[in-house]
């Protein structure tokens, strides 16, 4: 009877989860290390010799996965901000194996952050996560690439040719009719991307943020 | 009481494939016509238990059906026909490849039928079909990613505050 009780409360556990607590470290891991990046365009290359097969043409996005640096889901600018989220994710549901969940991760990253407990409790009815995953995310600080200027991680980069980048960011985005918006920091100009693409793409206008 | 024969298609479904396009082709139906009938007989099979079940061989009825000559083809040079399966022929199973290779190489053509339906039926084919998902190589598909580069740092914020409702949202459906 014990042996009976201690199986089924360890069946129990496992199905909300408790067991699979250690998994946590795994998810929070690929959380910190997703980047998200705005190219000024992605171009397909398509070669085949053997049957003739040469053609470019271009791409909305395109993942890079690798060991030691996750996920880089790489978005080409100027497109509309909810198809966006929908390539995100895409790539998230096959990234994380979970293909059938597309749409829900969709509709999760259109829905505004404070509406998010009830979409899951009450419209999809999905269980709460684990009490010590909760504490685990909640003391999670945010990576210091959401919270730094423009993100050099996984570049050899000089500040020089860092320069360079967002020189070369405020010139094509200005040749394009963008106007980036411009984040006095200090003593230092930094150019904040991001905020003024969203904004193109959602009110299809040139509007600065 | 009526004699009346009982249908196998193990036995009768050849015969009767091979006869009823022939006698299409010959009454002077339209090319769509025969298409969505052969399509038809492949989607059926494509039910079989053995398919659904992924068998790793296919019953004898099945492999002299797909020695028929009754695959529709688009031929490179232009124009259709209906032809047996053979190492030539390609089978457009890429949404990425398919426009890349029309025009450029023999590929079954089956109008605006999902072809992705019938794909498991063909792998049962011993002719060499080449399948032009399995071009999509590091080697033929080289994606540039045209510079200058940065960060979105918006987004990711999004995704970072929803990193909570994404997890819980498939935890439970997959083995994290």
């Amino acid at each position: 009877m014990v042996l009976l009780i201690c199986y089924l409360t360890f069946r129990l556990l496992y199905s909300r989860g408790q067991a699979r607590s250690d998994g946590y470290d795994a998810i929070n891991h690929e959380w910190t290390l997703l980047r998200i990046k705005i190219a000024h365009g992605l171009i397909q290359h398509i070669t085949v010799p053997a049957f003739g097969i040469s053609e470019t043409q271009p791409l909305a996005s395109h993942v890079r996965h690798e060991e030691n640096s996750g996920l880089t889901i790489f978005v080409a600018a100027n497109q509309e901000q909810s198809f966006v989220r929908s390539l995100i994710a895409q790539h998230l549901a096959s990234h994380f194996n979970v293909q059938n969940l597309k749409g829900d991760i969709s509709f999760i990253l259109s829905t505004p952050e404070d509406l998010l407990s009830n979409l899951l409790s009450f419209m999809m009815m999905i269980p709460e996560l684990p009490k010590t995953w909760m504490q685990r995310f909640n003391k999670e600080q945010a990576p210091s690439h959401l919270t730094a200027g423009l993100d050099l991680s996984d570049s050899d980069m000089s500040q020089l040719e860092a320069d360079d980048i967002m020189q070369a960011i405020k010139v094509v985005l200005q040749d394009d009719g963008f106007h980036p918006r411009y984040v006095q920091k200090d003593d230092e100009m930094d150019i904040d991307i991001t905020p003024t693409l969203l904004s193109l793409d959602t009110a299809g206008n040139h509007l600065v943020t | 009481m009526l004699d009346l024969p009982s249908w196998n298609k193990a036995i009768h479904l050849k015969k009767e494939v091979e006869s009823t396009v022939c006698r299409m082709q010959a009454s002077g139906e339209t090319w769509e016509t025969v298409v969505e009938y052969v399509f038809t007989i492949l989607n059926e099979i494509a039910q079989e238990d053995f398919v659904q079940n992924c068998s790793t061989t296919c019953p004898a009825w099945v492999a002299a059906i797909l020695k028929l000559q009754i695959f529709p083809i688009r031929i490179k040079h232009g124009g259709n026909k209906l032809t047996t399966l053979g190492p030539g022929i390609f089978v457009p199973d890429s949404e990425y490849l398919n426009d890349q290779f029309r025009g450029k190489v023999d590929i079954l053509d089956f109008g605006d039928h999902y072809i992705w339906d019938i794909v498991p039926v063909l792998r049962y084919s011993t002719a060499g079909l080449k399948y032009i998902s399995e071009y999509r190589t590091s080697a033929t598909v080289e994606v540039q990613v045209l510079e200058p580069v940065a960060i979105d740092r918006n987004t990711l914020n999004e995704i970072w505050k929803r990193r909570v409702a994404l997890t819980r949202s498939w935890y439970f459906l997959s083995a994290i």
